[in-house]
């Protein structure tokens, strides 16, 4: 066994192995950085974007004007140029224009000394937005950073006092430390200037169509007193529960009356994905590819290209036998394989964790790195197989592209094509049934095949027809071992047999 | 020590046996030749011998160990080199040398010094920073030999090693086997170059269509097949070749006579030029010539034998 291991020691440490590992860990990595690091909702980070909570009253000597402008965290953003309209709706083509700039806590005040004419509408160019009186801002823009448009936080809601001497804003906000709780702001601000006034906040997970009234009725959970400052972001004590769910936040008058001051309804701020749907999700497309196509060239790198060119020869004839050259360079690319995928997604994990606040559950974290593993242990095999038959380094290559040509990129199209030809009917179970069975003659399949049994859901495989649940067509965790252990060993052993056998 | 016994190897079975029932035995301290035409099983049985292709019956034995039963004990005792050496061609030579150690189980420290001193030895240490495929196949050959010994084995394996040799560099060769030799290595060597065989090899096995047609001892290699008598005379006439064809066939080219078919033992041949001499012809040489080893081959392995 000495001479195994040893051999076994030198395919660890090549450079083709160490050019992998590298290869896999930096592509994934990247790949997990470039998915999480961009907002799904903007196409620029929160903390790059700014939004404009705007208040105007009007006073015996014309209107005071309090601007507070915050990132996409809900901190204030400084040095933000604002350029904004009063306008008198009676009388369209009278326009005041403003213009000026945040200060260090993100707020532009000034006072415009206008006592005639009746403005009741405060704009950012074509945005309307209520200050004044209630009109509503319907269409939302992002305003980013040192540039002058106009903008509202998604999901911002306002409301204003009766007596026009307050006004409240609640909006939905990301969290700096994870992607899957959103928070919320609440902005307050007063003709006199004062902080907020106590009020109690409610919230509701609103997993029925309405809820009772009056409110805040007892489906409506406590947060708690807040009041006493001019703009605050609160993390509701949200969890899984909440997945996909919206979730309706009230502030009620300190008195506690039926009438909610202002509320933020239907925003989700919990967000179902959770680091391991994230990563399974974000390595699907780049590793359905990358995957089969490295474990065709490691088995090429690591034993077909030695074998068809005779460099195994002045090897074997050393004190070593052809089973254990084959098993040495076998298991050296699939160990390869095995430690390029947990530092990937290990890595990955700690990217993403950034973003998320959390780590990759073990069942992701097993579910991805078996998934692929075998796949890539899988075509190794194949062409372990085929160098038993070849004689030439370009026959083994070329036959290997072939088989990813047809094997990954083509093989939904051929599987398709057979399915039509055996007038299977891919739209009822049945036919699901054949065309999964079908499928999982290549390796390329077996990743999705591990999906569908970690998520208990089945998609239809063509585009045709609608999903079932796992084991509803014969997805268990028996039928995805014994898949799994078919491709782990059969190429495997039929190879070794041959490399043993044949001269 | 090769004990070869009853090797057959088949490739195929719409086709005779590459080897068929062979037996051999290279002894310690003694070079044995392996001459055949091409495909008549030469390199099949190296190959065989030294491990990378398995017979299909019969027993190869390399100093007592079954190269196929126990394969890591027996090419403990091998060096293998062929006639178109293929190793790693982005390797190193100090490199590769070492890797190959390491199956002989020598630590790395040592592989290097013992690298060093093949490789100096076989005058390749000035290239050990390029890489083996800008050798050439001269070069080649001779890091061929250094990982050959690498191991420091008993028997050695030469397949057709001297091909493509430059005369100093067959000299070389020739001078190496030697000193395998005279270290009491068991060196088997084929080759096409002949007369090399007839230089170095204590014994040739002829090797026709996978079987041993004959194995040629050393001491009858100058006395290979029919004698014939060579006779420089001063001046040569019908007369003198026709009282020579009373001894055998004589054929004229100027003033030599070549006299075959001798039919007077070789201890009689004085009587030729005694016969000569008393009819007054001036006999400037005599001289008896045996068949060389290159015909005495072709006549073995030639085609209808």
């Amino acid at each position: 066994m000495r001479d195994f291991i040893y051999d076994l020691r030198r395919t660890l440490t090549g450079k083709f192995t160490i050019t992998m590992i590298v290869l896999i860990v930096l592509a994934t990595v990247g790949i997990s950085y470039a998915a999480v690091s961009v907002s799904s909702v903007s196409s620029v980070p929160p903390n790059s974007e700014a939004y404009v909570y705007p208040a105007v009253f009007k006073t015996a000597y014309g209107y005071n004007v309090t601007d507070f402008v915050a990132n996409g965290y809900g901190q204030p953003v400084s040095g933000l140029k604002l350029d904004s309209s009063l306008i008198n709706e009676t009388a369209s083509t009278q326009m005041y224009n403003i213009s000026g700039t945040t200060n260090g806590h993100g707020y532009f005040n000034t006072t415009v000394a206008l006592t005639e004419g009746n403005f009741t509408t405060y704009g950012y160019f074509s945005s309307y937005i209520s200050g004044i009186n209630t009109t509503f801002e319907s269409s939302i823009s992002i305003l980013k950073k040192n540039e002058s448009q106009s903008g509202i936080l998604p999901n911002m809601y306002s409301w204003q006092s009766t007596n026009n001497l307050s006004v409240y804003f609640i909006g939905k906000v990301a969290n700096p430390s994870s992607a899957t709780i959103s928070g919320i702001e609440i902005y307050y601000a007063s003709a006199n200037g004062s902080a907020m006034p106590s009020g109690t906040l409610y919230y509701y997970v609103q997993n029925t169509s309405s809820i009772s009234l009056p409110i805040p009725s007892k489906e409506m959970l406590k947060f708690g007193t807040i009041g006493g400052f001019y703009n605050k972001v609160f993390t509701l004590p949200l969890n899984a529960s909440a997945n996909e769910m919206n979730v309706v936040v009230e502030l009620f008058p300190p008195s506690g009356g039926a009438q909610p001051l202002v509320m933020l309804p239907s925003a989700t701020l919990y967000s179902a994905t959770s680091s391991g749907a994230l990563l399974e999700a974000i390595l699907q497309v780049p590793y359905e590819f990358l995957i089969p196509i490295l474990g065709i060239f490691s088995a090429y790198f690591y034993y077909g290209k030695d074998k068809a060119s005779g460099v195994l020869e002045s090897i074997i004839t050393r004190p070593v036998t052809k089973g254990r050259i084959f098993l040495s360079r076998f298991l050296g690319g699939a160990m390869s394989f095995l430690i390029a995928l947990i530092m990937a997604e290990a890595l990955s994990d700690l990217v993403i964790y950034r973003y998320t606040g959390s780590l990759l559950s073990s069942s992701y974290f097993f579910s991805i790195l078996g998934g692929y593993l075998v796949e890539a242990i899988a075509f190794s095999g194949l062409i372990y197989i085929v160098s038993q038959f070849l004689k030439s380094q370009g026959g083994i290559l070329g036959t290997g592209i072939g088989l990813f040509f047809v094997m990954v990129l083509f093989w939904s199209d051929l599987m398709a094509i057979i399915l039509y030809a055996l007038h299977v009917n891919s739209a009822v179970k049945s036919g699901v049934i054949m065309a999964l069975a079908l499928d999982t003659i290549s390796p390329s399949t077996f990743p999705s095949l591990v999906i569908y049994l970690r998520s208990g859901f089945y998609g239809s495989a063509f585009g045709v027809g609608s999903g079932y649940p796992a084991s509803s067509v014969g997805i268990t965790l028996v039928s995805v071992i014994l898949v799994g252990l078919f491709w782990l060993f059969i190429p495997a052993l039929a190879s070794f047999f041959l490399a043993r056998s044949r001269d | 020590m090769i004990h070869i016994t009853h090797l057959t190897k088949q490739f195929s079975r719409n086709q005779p046996p590459a080897v068929k029932n062979l037996d051999l035995e290279i002894n310690d301290g003694e070079i044995m030749g392996f001459a055949g035409l091409n495909g008549a099983g030469k390199t099949t049985t190296i190959r065989i011998v030294s491990g990378i292709i398995f017979p299909t019956s019969g027993k190869v034995l390399v100093n007592g160990k079954d190269i196929v039963k126990e394969k890591v004990a027996a090419s403990k005792h091998i060096g293998w080199v062929p006639e178109l050496p293929n190793f790693e061609p982005t390797g190193k030579s100090v490199q590769l040398l070492k890797y190959y150690a390491g199956f002989y189980g020598i630590p790395p420290k040592e592989a290097e010094a013992r690298a060093e001193t093949l490789l100096k030895k076989f005058n390749i240490w000035d290239a050990r920073r390029r890489p083996l495929k800008d050798y050439s196949q001269g070069m080649k050959k001779r890091f061929s030999i250094a990982a050959a010994m690498m191991g420091d084995p008993d028997n050695f394996l030469f397949d057709e090693t001297l091909n493509g040799l430059d005369p100093e560099g067959v000299k070389n060769m020739r001078d190496f086997m030697l000193s395998l030799r005279k270290d009491g290595k068991a060196v088997f060597l084929s080759s096409h170059i002949l007369s090399e065989l007839e230089n170095v090899a204590d014994r040739i096995a002829v090797i026709k269509r996978g079987e041993i047609v004959k194995v040629i001892e050393r001491s009858d290699l100058s006395n290979l097949g029919e004698i014939s008598l060579k006779i420089v005379l001063q001046k040569v006439d019908e007369n003198a070749i026709s009282m020579l064809g009373q001894y055998g066939i004589p054929e004229k080219s100027g003033n030599e006579i070549v006299l075959r078919n001798l039919n007077i033992p070789s201890g009689e041949v004085y009587k030729v030029s005694e016969t000569l001499f008393k009819a007054g012809y001036r006999v400037i040489s005599i001289s008896t010539e045996s068949e060389g080893l290159e015909d005495y081959f072709l006549e073995l392995v030639g085609s209808g034998k």
